[in-house]
């Protein structure tokens, strides 16, 4: 059935790499942090890509990119046939209108110093100014639009002349959020938009998310790394460890089976709000850090924490395995070949011979 | 259409009818800043100072830079006149005089107590004494004047009542006032004053004083002005004068005619009020107009002696109270116009080196560490030095070295709001630049930047006065608290009012205004204690 809908948004290969530099006059690059190594993805129109992993992994980097706020290193981002990263900056300017940000914390994302009106009107008084609407506005209609945008989230009207010290997380989020939908965006980029917020308050700010994307016909590409969170909003979830994406795969498939052993730890670690049943869960518990981004593995990324690592793990790099039914899973495991019988040296070797033969 | 607009506007009602208005940072500050007593007291007298300073022109005073030299170092009084004062210190001297001819007896001890005094010159004290044991003697009849001292104090006593003010504001001629006039018109008047038929005479005598006034506007080497012959002069001279323009020649051959006129009236208005005053015909302070020669002249006068000096006066009889009001009016200036002119400086120099990075911003910060290396006053005295003493001189030499802080600061600013999620925020929906700039970083870095500026003008008005105590920053017969002082130091003993009452003006500012920079800093940190 998804298949049937349109591609809206499609990654490949991105690479996002900051440059170590030594600083001082030179300023010579010494190295770099690979915050996103390589990822690929497709998003359809309609649905919710749900993005997770623990801290540092490069989730806030992949949207950033895809928003172009960072220019990416290599790869495409490719939205409705406009490759994004080689787009001019009047092409670009106007593909911002359709891919909008919600950032994470809704205390920072707000200009202290701007009323809410301004705020919400300013996405619609930037792209009045450079002509980039199908209509010019006048101030009344923007007036009004903020008005009705206000209304939408969930805000009562009359705290536009407010400014935003003057409201709660999720009021403020919710501002964030009319801001996003200003400009009538095809595809909103969610940086986390609830993991600041109490709980209560992210039922509430979900729940709106939901509304929208119905009414709307919104796409999400939706960061967080509250697993309940992701299951609830998200049709398909992609599990992203250090700069890599290791699972991507239905929303209730990958809960259901999740194939990566990464995330089975992860899974494993949730909580469950069922104290029987949380007391009985069996959990993976994985050791050791997660290894420094400004080096190239040449194995497997995960391979120094796996429960189930094999001696070829730590020199080949998985590629992704199809699982069909659309889930996605880079790790040896579910090659046809079973690498387990492969001792250390044989497998050593074999890296080596493609070493050279790709020489 | 505009009014639909406000009205959309305040349409922020609540569902209970009320309007709902935001409360800006700004107004939170201000809010808080009323709190907080020590800086609205520092606010009120800092605004107080800036209202004298403003409007002193106004203000009932005797001009700063008027010089009377019968008033030197005269103490400050709220009762005595003038020439009260003058009487005193005269009679002061002739008692001393007249103890050391041994005319005016002492006991013992008060002579043994007067010699230890003057070998530790502690004046005041002798005169004090002095005076106070010689009335004593004088009014018990054991005292008497020896015959010229008497004179000498019956002649002072003569010329406090009688001396008088002439003040001429106006001359006119029939309706006409006579600085429109030209100069033809005014050579004629000038004519008829002094008992002349026709204007050639004194035609030639001013064209003459303005062959030598141009010449001595001709820059020229000395030797060679001194050997030139009289028909090389006249033809420079020629020269010089069609380069100045006809215009320009006439504007001063009419003012100098006028102030030949003015000298004139002056001479007559004063005899003729001096003979008035003799007759008890007239009362000072005296306004009005008087007819000479055909002129009606407008003219103020007063006796000169019954003036009061509420802070005395200085080393040339200058009013200090006045001085240190215009005095407080440049330093004021200087510390305002300072700030602003490093504040600039700064934010150009710290936004670019902050908002660019890379190599712009490594350059600009080597330069101001190395800046911030040197001894920054040398640097100011260094330039004061090179460039001459002017005011303008001084602001730009204190800009220059001053600057450095604030683009610090404004570049952490910048950096940090660079990466602020509000600022992605814009980014992200296609906002210039220039507009991230001006409606994103630069409000959000004001508070800051306000804070400093006002702890800034105090640190200003100190250098200032630093640079003018060493007698390199304001020039006689302007004045400048630092400058004040600086004069006041050299006779601290024997006059200190000229010492204190600069310094309480100076010091007070200063702390009021540090006070009020505390207390903005305090209202504009969201984190302060005091939060409502």
């Amino acid at each position: 059935m998804s298949n049937e809908k349109k591609t809206l948004l499609v990654v490949k290969d991105l690479k996002q790499h900051f440059p170590i530099k030594t600083g001082g006059l030179l300023n010579k690059k010494i190295g770099a942090i690979r915050a996103v190594d390589g990822i690929s993805f497709e998003v359809k129109e309609g649905e919710t890509l749900g993005i997770v992993g623990e801290s540092g992994c490069g989730k806030s980097t992949t949207v950033r990119s895809i928003a172009q706020l960072y220019r990416p290193t290599s790869g495409d981002v490719i939205f409705e046939g406009l490759n994004l990263c080689e787009a001019k900056e009047k092409e670009l300017v106007l593909a911002r209108r359709n891919i909008q940000m919600i950032f994470q914390d809704p205390y920072a994302s707000l200009d202290p110093r701007m009323t809410v009106r301004s705020i919400i009107s300013e996405p619609l008084v930037v792209f009045n100014k450079r002509g980039l609407l199908d209509k010019k506005l006048t101030k009344l209609e923007i007036e009004e639009e903020v008005e009705r945008l206000m209304e939408r989230v969930g805000l009562n009207k009359a705290f536009k002349n407010r400014y935003p010290h003057e409201f709660s997380g999720g009021q403020r989020q919710r501002i964030g959020i009319a801001r996003a939908l200003a400009l009538n965006p095809r595809i909103i980029l969610a940086d986390e938009p609830v993991s600041a917020l109490d709980v209560s308050i992210q039922a509430q700010i979900l729940n709106l998310l939901n509304e929208l994307q119905k009414e709307l016909n919104l796409t999400y590409i939706f960061i967080a790394h509250d697993l309940a969170v992701i299951q609830h909003i998200s049709t398909r979830v992609a599990v992203m460890y250090l700069g890599k994406i290791v699972e991507l795969a239905d929303s209730a498939d990958l809960y259901d089976n999740p194939a990566h052993p990464y995330t089975q730890a992860l899974l494993s670690a949730a909580p469950i709000p069922d104290p029987e049943i949380e007391r009985k869960r069996q959990r993976i518990i994985l050791t050791g850090d997660v290894p420094s981004p400004d080096k190239i593995q040449p194995g497997c990324y995960f391979q120094a924490r796996c429960p189930k690592r094999m001696p070829w793990c730590t020199c080949h790099v998985p590629p992704t395995f199809d699982l069909g039914n659309n889930h996605k899973v880079a790790c040896w495991l579910y090659d046809e070949k079973d690498y387990s019988k492969i001792s250390k040296e044989e497998a050593q070797a074999d890296a080596d011979k493609n070493k050279t033969e790709v020489k | 259409m505009k009014e639909d607009i406000k009205n959309k506007e305040n349409a922020a009602t609540n569902e209970f009818d009320q309007v709902v208005v935001g409360n800006s940072l700004t107004k939170d500050a201000w809010k808080r800043l009323r709190k907080n007593k020590m800086a609205v007291v520092g606010m009120v007298i800092v605004i107080l100072y800036a209202l004298i300073s403003a409007f002193a022109p106004l203000l009932p005073l005797h001009d700063y830079d008027e010089i009377i030299l019968d008033h030197q170092n005269l103490g400050p009084s709220f009762n005595k006149t003038a020439g009260e004062l003058m009487m005193e210190n005269k009679k002061k001297e002739l008692y001393f005089k007249a103890w050391k001819d041994g005319s005016l007896v002492l006991t013992e001890e008060q002579s043994a107590l007067i010699v230890s005094w003057i070998d530790e010159s502690k004046t005041n004290s002798v005169w004090n004494l002095c005076l106070e044991e010689g009335e004593k003697q004088l009014a018990a009849g054991t005292f008497t004047w020896s015959s010229s001292d008497q004179k000498t104090l019956d002649k002072l006593q003569k010329k406090i009542d009688e001396d008088i003010f002439v003040d001429i504001t106006k001359i006119y001629q029939g309706d006409t006032n006579l600085k429109k006039l030209d100069s033809d018109s005014l050579a004629k008047v000038y004519a008829t004053m002094i008992g002349l038929d026709d204007t050639t005479l004194i035609l030639e005598q001013t064209y003459k004083e303005m062959d030598a006034f141009v010449f001595n506007t001709i820059e020229m080497d000395a030797d060679v002005k001194k050997n030139l012959s009289d028909e090389e002069k006249a033809t420079i001279i020629d020269k010089e004068i069609e380069k100045l323009g006809d215009a320009y020649f006439e504007e001063k051959l009419a003012e100098n005619l006028y102030g030949k006129i003015n000298a004139q009236v002056l001479r007559d208005v004063t005899k003729i009020l001096e003979n008035e005053s003799e007759e008890g015909t007239i009362s000072f302070p005296y306004k009005d107009t008087i007819e000479v020669d055909g002129l009606t002249i407008t003219v103020s006068s007063s006796l000169v002696n019954q003036r009061h000096y509420l802070l005395g006066t200085d080393y040339s009889g200058r009013d200090l109270l006045s001085r240190i009001i215009y005095g407080g009016q440049i330093s004021i200036m200087i510390g305002i116009i300072g700030t602003l002119f490093s504040v600039f400086i700064g934010i150009v120099l710290g936004a670019l080196a902050g908002y660019l990075g890379g190599k712009v911003d490594y350059i600009i910060m080597r330069i101001v560490d190395v800046m911030y290396g040197l001894p920054y006053m040398l640097i100011v005295i260094i330039c004061m030095a090179i460039f001459g003493r002017s005011i303008l001189n001084l602001f730009i030499a204190l800009g220059i070295v001053s600057w450095l802080t604030i683009a610090r600061m404004v570049r952490g600013q910048i950096m940090s709001l660079k990466n602020s999620e509000y600022v992605e925020a814009a980014r992200s929906m296609g906002a210039k630049t220039w507009r991230i700039i001006f409606k994103h970083m630069i409000p959000n870095s004001l508070s800051i930047i306000i804070v400093y500026s006002t702890l800034r003008i105090p640190s200003f008005i100190m250098q200032e006065s630093f640079l003018s105590f060493l007698g390199l920053g304001v020039q006689a017969p302007m004045a400048s608290w630092g400058s004040l002082i600086s004069n006041g130091v050299a006779s601290m003993t024997i006059y200190p009012w000229r010492l204190i009452f600069p310094s309480i003006a100076m010091t007070l500012f200063l702390f009021a205004m540090n006070f009020f920079g505390d207390g903005l800093r305090d209202a504009f940190d969201p984190q302060s204690k005091n939060q409502l």
